[in-house]
């Protein structure tokens, strides 16, 4: 413990003489493309963008990004945009690699910094950049631009079947899904298989989440939370028992959802899935609805915009990041494609989706990208050592 | 047109000596067969020769032209060789039709067209296949596709021809054609020839001279008749000759004046003259002696020329020629007549040979020590 | 005879050596393929081992005081040494030669069994059950394993049951706990992969069997011997050479497919070293994955060399017979028609079925729901509705998918080309290289992109190739990253087992006299290459080329990271509409692909002599 602890502040003061050195010395791109500056106007980087070459490419995790680029070309005539829609981890691999090789491809990088890594490794290193519009950042919580340039929240809410449970959740305290009635009968993904789920489980282990769940525990039963042996704290021993009660892995988000939510089941499970997954319910005729769980849902995922370094449309890229977080002139078609239900935008001039719960009703446990980065491999390997 | 030699020649394949020091001169416009057992390493030899193998050691020499030379790994191309090669396969191209596939040696070597035409209908015409230029090679018979390899062969006139059992695919009529066919050519054309087969009626017929090959070394280079008559060993005699000679074992002692030698076939004396260089001790040693069927004649009584008993053990007439075999004591002899001759089984008969055509070998040293003369 | 008595020359003998090494064309050609090969396949494989000594930024977090960069066995122990080896590594690699095992066993039988039907029994409807056999090989696995759940799901993981569970609940059936290791687990997974991997057993057997004289299953007839007996001593043993070589094929396809495994065996938490290495891959522990690999890679080595030591000096058993014999079909007398009828439903179960729900599913405007008013042809032909897929128009309809089908068709067909041409070239230097060290070196060498996970392929390589190729400052490669020359390069090689293989059997098929008596005609290597092996191979040519294009047609993990945004493929598209949450699209583009495969297969069957199963033996 003491160990992380200490680790944990080493990496925070390496943060500072990074941002510090970067302070003092500019590199020549930083130089040229001025990335530290967040006054430029819209106009200032249109000029500019048209003039480095008019065009801007975009890595993103979200399909939406399409979108995004069709609006974006709409609203800058001869600019040209790029989307490439690819997973977190091959976005990663590519990115990492066309970097080091030199290929200065993607100008702005759209991923969730689920793990903290994004900051440490990627922001840390240099390799991406923060890019911060003044006047956008003041519209957003501090708290959220610390580490990152966010453009939305998501979360893992747990979802029930409202078909099935007309009169509300069978669930509202998290510690339900440990009994024997929900065994084998929760889904969600195995968080062995992606940085994101990796990712929430050690969301549990970190900060002052096992304390909330201790005394969610001794809310529900009246008596205080034994740990096993080879549990250090509430988290993992809530960890323990989600794990022992033998939840159903899907093989992706989706399939998560449709197990809850297809209409016509006798005893549906209940499961965890990405809260995106809302806005796909009608669609689909998905019968569900999420559960604002106490304590919490576990730690938000949110979506961040980088520039990754070196890249040749600085301008293009700025403007790109400005556009898509909602722009400053009242126009927000570059945000819209995300304002969907399940997605929470951070700033608080721009309103959340029709039909979606305000943000601040509902449940999430803190985020504090050191200590998810620092724990995310304990906690991993505990799930691995469960089986 | 050619004369190649072959000196101290070896060849392994992995640990598998194929050719032990191999040594032979083929002369100028000799037809020279090489015969023996399958796997004895005659057809490596056409390969060593045509310059499709390279051997490990030894060198070749064509017209006193080093084409070999193994020690400082000089190894010329086969397109520099001036020969062609008849496979067994034949190896026709089988996208490419008759014309194209004779034609193929004179594109390479770029000749005119014109000139191309002319030789081709040339060899195809030797040939005797010139109608069917057009066709593939599926779409002639095993006895056609012989004749289109052949006319492939031939075409650019080499100086030396190489053909590996040309004939063994082809059935009996066919063969016997093609033989006379082959004879034909090489007196024609002059050609070098160097043909390899098991079959020994066909080296006796065809060749001017065979190699006879045992386990990967020569063990007898000579005209066809005189590897028959005078076979240098034990080997050579049961190898050549259809029906096998007789072999029946004796004594002999050798003195100053020459061999007596005595088998169940009585006591013969030959005289020095008749008898071969080996070294023999004086005094009593071991031979066989080599009687080839048709040496052996049967009489009903006994005569001059008639000495030992025999009894028929079975007779086969065969039209122009009768086999009978036939028990001396407790050996078996065969005996060619060549005429339609009737015995009993168990019949006695009595039996003779002239003593001068008959072969004397050593027994231990297998090495012929009495001449046929 | 001057000559002869000249002084023996060392110096002479050197020159006529080099001499001889460098005019030789073929010697030249395949020193220069060995030295590309360990350039494209030993150095990525060395990456990748390397990779696995270096620690990782990532992880400087678990290993107090280390530097990124610096040599660590922090990897290796952790998986081989530590108390999360079972579970990491010991529980799953157990799984995966579970796997293994099963679908070698299993898709060997099936693969033999209708080889053999096809072959030399006289079977009814042979071209229809010929064209059919194939198809399994054409259709993505992933396809397949929706298809076993939408037939066998239990109601218990949730969403819509299953059509069997459905009829059972009709049926009044509630307990329906028997289905479980039906729907999920080991045996699911092995039924589906041996569903889609029995191809190589029937490709590779039934080349064999044609080349097995009947007269001598007949001789043993005479000798008195039965059917069955026939079967066993005579005809197995002739094909077994072709039978272990499609263990190799089987065993490690199996033990690295991925895609299955996770439909399959997650709800259930059924793990194999291969998901592993995917969720390991997926959660950025990337010198974990690749360590995994390289185990993998030893473990399908490993087969393929105890699979030599099998088959040993047998290779050349089914030649012994020799072609051209007479082929007698065997009469299956009273049971042919029950093995036709099972034949006709294991086609309709097995292949047909897939393929249906598949189309049926792409008309269909919600999923799941099964009624006529659902039915639409949105998906095709739409012209853009907001209230579906997001106002994203029907694939015929969508330039997206205009590109992506022009960019595939592209792709597979030059990579399917210069892959071909390469697979024969190298398939050439095996079969004349067949026993000496080049050749063997050249078939092991080729083998190895078979067992490298896609994903790492594709990032090695564009690593790679993203800088310009140097050697003692000479620049021999220039930066390729985002040109076709990069995705023709990467898909090339990793095809070029495949690739190879067909080129290897089609050249065994091409006597060396013919070349040799083009040799004594004074042709040149180029000139025979040209002029003889190439007219003789092009029936081979056409089926290698099948190979290979099938494969690349559905590649998407290896070619992901090299392409670009506007070199997007078909596979890709599908990808893109399943993450949209739209799997009737993505299903469109799965039949866009599969009767492309299918045309092209169906073309080449009937204009160009191809025949897969030739290909494949050898």
């Amino acid at each position: 413990m003491n160990i992380r602890k200490i680790l944990a502040a080493l990496l925070a003061l390496m943060m500072v003489l990074t941002m510090a050195a970067s302070a003092e010395a500019l590199t020549a791109w930083e130089e040229a493309s001025g990335i530290y500056n967040g006054d430029e106007t819209d106009e200032e980087l249109y000029q500019k963008a048209l003039e480095e070459g008019a065009t801007v490419t975009l890595y993103s995790i979200s399909s939406r990004c399409g979108k995004v680029a069709d609006a974006f070309m709409a609203k800058y005539p001869g600019l040209e945009c790029v989307p490439f829609d690819i997973s977190t981890n091959e976005l990663l691999e590519k990115v990492t690699r066309e970097y080091d090789a030199g290929q200065h491809v993607a100008d702005v990088v759209h991923i969730k910094d689920q793990d903290g890594s994004m900051y440490l490794e990627y922001v840390a290193n240099g390799i991406f950049y923060n890019y911060k519009p003044t006047e956008i950042l003041s519209h957003i919580d501090p708290s959220y631009t610390e580490t990152a340039t966010p453009l939305y929240i998501e979360l893992t809410q747990l979802f029930y079947n409202t078909e099935a449970y007309p009169d509300g959740s069978p669930i509202t305290n998290i510690w339900q899904l440990t009994e024997p009635e929900w065994k084998g009968r929760i889904t969600m993904q195995n968080p062995l298989d992606n940085l994101s789920w990796g990712s929430w489980i050690t969301g549990f282990c970190v900060g002052d989440e096992p304390d909330r769940l201790a005394a969610a525990y001794e809310e529900l039963y009246g008596e205080a939370l034994t740990l096993s042996p080879e549990c250090e704290n509430a988290g993992y021993e809530f960890l323990k028992r989600l794990h022992d009660n033998q939840p159903i892995y899907c093989a992706s988000s989706d399939e998560c959802a449709e197990a809850v939510g297809t209409p016509g089941q006798e005893n549906p499970p209940v499961g965890f899935s990405a809260s995106s997954k809302l806005r796909k319910a009608v669609d689909n005729g998905w019968v569900f609805a999420p559960v604002n769980l106490y304590p919490d849902t576990g730690i938000p995922a949110v979506n961040t915009l980088y520039i990754v370094e070196g890249c040749e449309h600085p301008a293009a890229a700025k403007l790109l990041v400005r556009f898509m977080m909602g722009g400053t002139d009242g126009d927000t078609s570059g945000y819209k494609p995300f304002n969907t239900l399940g997605g929470w935008p951070v700033r608080d001039d721009i309103e959340p989706a029709e039909g979606s719960v305000p943000y601040a009703e509902l449940n999430v446990a803190g985020f504090d990208a050191n200590e998810i980065y620092v724990n995310y491999n304990l906690v991993r390997d505990f799930w691995q050592m469960l089986g | 047109m050619s004369r190649i030699e072959l000196v101290n020649v070896d060849k392994f394949y992995g640990k598998n000596h194929v050719l032990k020091n191999l040594n032979l001169t083929i002369e100028d416009g000799d037809f020279m067969t090489l015969l023996g057992p399958s796997g004895c390493g005659k057809t490596t030899t056409l390969r060593v020769v045509s310059g499709l193998e390279k051997p490990q050691k030894g060198y070749i020499y064509m017209d006193g032209k080093q084409i070999v030379n193994a020690d400082e790994a000089y190894f010329a191309a086969p397109s520099e060789r001036n020969l062609d090669l008849v496979f067994q396969s034949y190896a026709l191209w089988p996208h490419m039709t008759v014309f194209d596939n004779v034609a193929f040696g004179l594109k390479v070597l770029k000749e005119n067209n014109a000139e191309i035409a002319k030789k081709v209908a040339s060899a195809l015409e030797r040939m005797q296949i010139g109608e069917f230029a057009k066709r593939f090679p599926t779409e002639l018979s095993g006895g056609q596709q012989q004749r289109v390899a052949i006319a492939r062969a031939i075409v650019s006139s080499p100086r030396l021809l190489l053909l590996d059992e040309p004939l063994s695919n082809l059935d009996a009529k066919l063969r016997v054609d093609m033989r006379s066919e082959l004879k034909r050519l090489h007196h024609e054309t002059g050609t070098t020839i160097i043909y390899v087969t098991h079959d020994q009626v066909e080296a006796l017929t065809m060749s001017t001279k065979i190699a006879l090959y045992r386990k990967g070394e020569l063990v007898q280079v000579a005209p066809p008749l005189e590897l028959y008559d005078n076979p240098c060993n034990l080997y050579t005699a049961d190898f050549i000759g259809n029906p096998s000679i007789n072999f029946v074992k004796g004594t002999a002692t050798v003195d100053a004046s020459g061999l007596t030698v005595t088998s169940p076939f009585g006591t013969q004396t030959y005289p020095k003259a008749d008898m071969t260089d080996v070294e023999l001790a004086n005094g009593s040693v071991d031979v066989t002696l080599g009687i080839r069927p048709e040496q052996l004649t049967i009489a009903t009584a006994q005569d001059d020329n008639h000495w030992t008993k025999a009894k028929v053990y079975s007779s086969m007439p065969a039209g122009s020629e009768t086999l009978v075999s036939l028990k001396v004591g407790d050996m078996i002899v065969t005996c060619k007549e060549l005429c339609s001759s009737r015995y009993d089984s168990d019949q006695e008969v009595w039996l003779g040979f002239n003593p001068k055509k008959v072969n004397v070998f050593e027994t231990a040293g297998e090495k012929l020590i009495k001449r046929c003369v | 005879m001057k000559e002869q008595t000249r002084p023996y020359s060392r110096g002479r003998r050197l020159k006529n050596q080099i001499m001889s090494v460098i005019t030789n064309p073929y010697n030249v050609i395949v020193l220069i393929a060995i030295i590309l090969l360990v350039y494209l396949i030993v150095l990525p494989l060395f990456d990748m081992l390397s990779t696995t000594f270096k620690l990782a930024q990532r992880d400087l977090r678990a290993v107090p005081g280390g530097q990124a960069g610096e040599f660590t066995l922090y990897y290796w122990q952790r998986l081989l040494a530590s108390k999360l080896s079972y579970s990491m590594l010991i529980k799953p690699l157990l799984n995966s030669l579970l796997i293994g095992f099963g679908v070698s066993v299993c898709a060997i039988a099936l693969g033999s069994a209708l080889a053999w039907l096809m072959v030399r029994s006289d079977l009814p409807f042979k071209p229809f059950f010929s064209l059919a056999v194939i198809i399994p090989y054409m259709i993505p696995s992933w396809v397949k394993s929706q298809a076993w759940l939408s037939i066998f799901k239990t109601p218990r993981i949730g969403g819509a049951p299953g059509f069997v569970s459905s009829m059972l609940t009709k049926m009044g059936v509630t307990n329906q706990a028997f289905l479980e290791p039906i729907a999920y687990g080991p045996v699911a997974i092995i039924i589906v992969l041996t569903l889609h991997y029995y191809a190589y057993t029937y490709l590779l057997v039934s080349a064999a069997l044609n080349s097995v004289n009947s007269e001598l299953e007949e001789m043993a007839e005479i000798k008195g011997a039965g059917k069955a007996m026939i079967l066993r001593k005579i005809t197995l043993p002739l094909v077994l050479p072709a039978m272990l070589s499609a263990v190799i094929l089987t065993f490690s396809k199996a033990i690295g497919t991925f895609g299955t495994i996770n439909y399959l065996g997650s709800p259930v938490d059924f793990r194999t070293l291969s998901s592993q290495l995917y969720s390991n891959s997926k959660s950025q522990n990337t010198q974990t994955a690749f360590a995994m690999a390289i185990l993998m890679i030893a473990i399908a080595s490993l087969s393929v060399f105890i699979n030599q030591r099998l088959i040993g000096s047998r290779k050349s058993y089914a030649t012994i017979g020799g072609k051209g014999g007479r082929s007698t079909l065997i009469g299956l007398g009273k049971w042919r028609p029950l093995i036709t009828f099972i034949l006709l439903i294991f086609f309709a179960v097995g292949i047909i079925m897939p393929v249906v729900i598949l189309i049926i599913e792409s008309c269909m405007l919600v999923e799941g729901t099964y009624s006529f008013s659902n039915f639409t042809l949105y998906y095709w032909i739409g012209a853009g509705n907001p209230d579906i897929m997001e106002g994203v128009p029907g694939i015929f309809r969508n330039s997206n998918f205009m590109l992506a089908l022009t960019n595939s068709l592209k792709l597979t067909f030059v990579n399917g080309i210069a892959g071909t041409f390469f697979g024969q070239i190298l398939g050439y230097m095996c079969a004349k290289g067949r026993g000496k060290f080049h050749g063997g070196l050249v078939e092991q060498l080729v083998f190895i992109p078979y067992l490298i996970p896609s994903v790492a392929f594709g990032g090695i390589y564009l690593s790679m190739f993203s800088k310009p190729q140097s050697i003692f400052g000479v620049q021999l490669v220039p930066a390729l990253y985002g040109t076709f020359a990069l995705l023709t390069v990467t898909s090339v090689v990793k095809h070029l087992p495949f690739a190879s293989r067909a080129g290897t059997s089609n050249m065994m098929q091409i006597s060396g006299e013919l070349e040799e008596a083009a040799m004594i005609k004074g042709a040149g290597f180029f000139k025979r290459f040209i002029k003889i092996v190439f007219p003789l191979s092009k029936g081979g040519f056409i089926s290698g080329f099948m190979l290979i294009f099938v494969s690349i047609m559905k590649e998407l993990d290896l070619i992901i990271l090299i392409m670009t945004p506007k070199t997007s493929t078909l596979p890709y598209l599908a990808f893109q509409y399943q993450n949209q949450n739209c799997p009737q699209a993505s299903n469109c583009v799965a039949i866009v692909m599969f009767s492309i495969v299918f045309l092209v297969y169906a073309l080449a069957n009937i204009f160009g002599d191809a025949d897969l199963a030739k290909s494949m033996a050898g």
